[in-house]
């Protein structure tokens, strides 16, 4: 046996179909979209080492995206940042992001894939929303980072929760 | 009302707890307690007219053909629905590798930049969740690991999703 790690992905597309007024009434509806036969789903995964799994949750205290990677506590406020497991050193299989509360202000939490100026955009997340990221053991310095919307200490604030495995 | 999309992405990792005592192995796993699992769900509205499904075989081999190019699939790949243009932003890209013949590690990689996201052997699948406000999608892109037409050759299907 092996220490091992599935990702899961679905997503299902809902097309409008509601006609027009009818006597003066609406009928909405919607149907699974035929063009994407309804949604797609499936899974990957494989083996990883099971002494390189950590997880961070506190408030994102950065609201922009420096060069190279912030997924490790560096994106954090350090003084209530709760930690279980050590630094990734190595390759990362992969992040996986959960908002979990906001106070003050209410935003989206940016995420970015690869170099943090040059890097691509994933969805944007709000609260409640999670996200997980697969990378093909690619170095944790290379991953990318996230940033908050606006951060004030006490004021504005979003916490999440960063999970992520090493090869 | 307005087209809907939900994306979901979930994560499972277990940890080989397996021991030895008295030279017999006894066989366990358990849920790793530090990451554990988590399942998250993104409700969103798509636009129709950019959105399509396609099989086929991939005979890219490397980046420099745009996903969204007729030059990415082997002629005669199976096509639902309308493609994003290269220079339209990317909402949805969702990967699964199919069968293949020829070489038996040939696989699908997924990169997005310069950043290898995933590497998709048969039956496996991979799906990323864009900003499409401002992803483009000309930074996305497929390749098989080899194509040789008839001898070596991987199917994929691709749905992507457009803004």
């Amino acid at each position: 046996m092996a220490d091992i790690y599935s990702i899961t992905s679905k997503f299902k597309a809902q097309v409008d179909t509601t006609t027009g007024l009818i006597n003066g009434k609406m009928y909405p509806d919607s149907k699974p979209d035929r063009n994407l036969a309804g949604g797609q789903g499936g899974s990957l995964g494989g083996e990883y080492d099971g002494t390189k799994s950590v997880s961070y949750t506190g408030v994102i205290d950065t609201t922009s995206l420096p060069s190279g990677s912030n997924y490790q506590a560096a994106a954090f406020r350090s003084s209530d940042l709760e930690q279980v497991g050590s630094h990734i050193t190595g390759d990362v299989l992969f992040v996986s992001f959960q908002v979990i509360s906001q106070i003050g202000s209410v935003g989206k939490l940016r995420i970015k894939v690869g170099n943090l100026s040059s890097g691509q955009d994933m969805r944007p997340l709000a609260v409640g929303e999670s996200m997980t990221i697969p990378f093909n053991e690619v170095a944790i310095g290379d991953t990318g980072g996230c940033a908050a919307h606006a951060y004030s200490n006490g004021i504005n604030e979003t916490k999440i929760k960063v999970t992520m495995i090493g090869a | 009302m307005a087209n809907t999309l939900i994306v979901s992405s979930s994560y499972k990792a277990t940890l080989d707890t397996s021991s030895t005592v008295a030279n017999q192995v006894y066989t366990e796993s358990a849920l790793d307690q530090v990451v554990s699992s988590n399942t998250g769900l993104i409700t969103d509205t798509y636009d129709e007219a950019l959105a399509s499904l396609t099989k086929g075989v991939c005979k890219v081999t490397t980046g420099t053909v745009p996903i969204v190019s007729e030059g990415f699939w082997e002629s005669g790949y199976d096509r639902i629905g309308t493609e994003p243009a290269a220079t339209d932003e990317i909402q949805v890209l969702f990967v699964k590798a199919g069968q293949l013949i020829g070489q038996v590690d040939n696989h699908i990689e997924v990169v997005c930049g310069t950043t290898s996201m995933a590497m998709l052997t048969p039956g496996q699948a991979c799906q990323l969740f864009f900003d499409h406000t401002t992803q483009g999608i000309d930074e996305i892109e497929l390749n098989a690991k080899y194509y040789d037409d008839g001898i070596d050759e991987i199917q994929c299907t691709v749905a992507l999703i457009g803004a």
